[in-house]
């Protein structure tokens, strides 16, 4: 996937979380998929990035490292990188070319 | 030591099983069970006969039928075939099974439509309206614990299903006979008081299976709900000490959402209730051995 690829939520309107401020993980459940998620700090942080506006991969991996304090390298990117195939597979967001535009209707 | 049922009890039952139907109140649910089998009859005189009646108008939840299917095969090996509203969601088993095909049916009908409650595949006992949640994978040793804790003066509010009120959060009872298998067996009939068992049913898909009789006190609270106050996750293990450890709140409601039969159908409000369930009970998980260990443990936590 091209790292400045976005990607954006499926009906991030069905987006549902379970946090506890002393709990590390967290639950998350999509009303469109019926997943029930059990997303460690990094899992989740993707997801309601995501969930709040379209990102590219890059933005994505720039963010988290400054969140969770961490340098940019490529463990980070790739654990990213599998999150997100994970998350796309399962149907909550998906990918689209930022060059190619969006398809009208009508 | 078998219940006493008198012999006129006896044959109401199994009357009204070869007429319009035995109707009770079991838990929350109005069930009509006819049946022309006289295990089912001996068994509904056993453990249900003392489950109030409905009266003849009452709306009924489950209209439910077991008997022997048609066909010559009947006469060789007899069979029996659980229906519900006319539709038999299961192939015949032999006709030595028919109350436990009647206890299996029954589960399936409140699985399949009680969709007003927050349905979870757990033992349910209660101290004092205080539940302890005991949600377990099959061979974990909940319905064994269950039973054990029951004939130790623990309330039985259900052996198979926790029926979760998504508003008031609370537990609605669901009593019914404890189902048993294999070792559990002999277990429980040599344990504690207050125990009546079943006669064995063997070769199940299950293995032996035999069924508990709540202790006669059960049906007086059968109405009265109770706050879950703790969720534990037995596990049995031959030799182990007892010992409990502590579970996350995140892996627990993940865990608690695998064992329920109809999360995915209540949605949202399945996992809001999920949610403040977890929020407020704590949950741990309990290996064991020693049933006297175990439910020491437990006591603990609710006192």
């Amino acid at each position: 996937m091209a790292g400045t690829d976005l990607w954006r939520a499926n009906l991030p309107g069905f987006f549902h979380w379970a946090v506890w401020d002393d709990e590390e993980e967290e639950v998350f459940y999509h009303q469109g998929s019926g997943e029930t998620l059990l997303l460690n700090p990094l899992g989740a942080f993707i997801l309601k990035i995501i969930g709040s506006a379209e990102i590219s991969t890059d933005k994505l991996v720039q963010l988290a490292a400054n969140h969770f304090k961490l340098p940019i390298d490529q463990a980070l990117i790739d654990c990213i990188e599998m999150s997100l195939r994970t998350f796309a597979q399962k149907g909550l967001i998906q990918t689209h070319a930022r060059d190619y535009p969006e398809f009208q209707a009508g | 030591m078998p219940a006493i049922i008198p012999n006129s009890r006896q044959d109401e039952i199994r009357r009204a099983l070869r007429g319009d139907g035995y109707r009770i109140k079991i838990g929350p649910f109005n069930v009509s069970l006819r049946s022309r089998l006289n295990k089912v009859a001996e068994s509904m005189s056993l453990f249900y006969g003392d489950y109030p009646q409905l009266p003849a108008d009452a709306f009924v939840d489950y209209h439910v039928r077991v008997d022997n299917p048609l066909g010559l095969r009947r006469w060789l090996h007899p069979q029996a075939i659980f229906s519900f509203d006319g539709f038999t969601p299961f192939k015949p088993l032999p006709e030595a099974q028919a109350f436990a095909m009647f206890e299996w049916g029954l589960n399936w009908c409140i699985a399949t439509t009680a969709h007003q409650f927050l349905v979870v595949h757990s033992a349910v006992v209660a101290k004092d309206d205080r539940a302890i949640i005991l949600p377990g994978d099959p061979g974990s040793g909940k319905s064994t614990l269950c039973a054990a804790m029951v004939s130790q003066g623990w309330r039985l509010l259900s052996d198979e299903m926790a029926l979760i009120d998504p508003e008031a959060e609370h537990i609605t009872p669901l009593p019914r006979p404890i189902g048993l298998k294999n070792e559990s067996i002999e277990i429980i009939r040599t344990y504690g008081n207050n125990v009546t068992l079943g006669p064995s049913i063997n070769d199940t898909a299950k293995g032996t299976v035999a069924h508990m009789r709540p202790p006669p006190d059960t049906l007086q609270h059968a109405t009265r709900a109770a706050q879950p106050d703790h969720i534990v996750f037995p596990r049995y293990t031959t030799g182990a000490a007892t010992e409990l450890r502590p579970l996350n709140k995140p892996r627990t409601l993940t865990r608690v959402a695998e064992q329920s039969f109809n999360y995915h159908i209540l949605g949202e409000d399945g996992f809001t209730t999920l949610t403040r369930l977890v929020s407020n009970c704590p949950a741990v998980e309990l290996s064991y051995s020693h049933l006297d260990s175990a439910i020491a443990q437990i006591d603990a936590l609710v006192s």
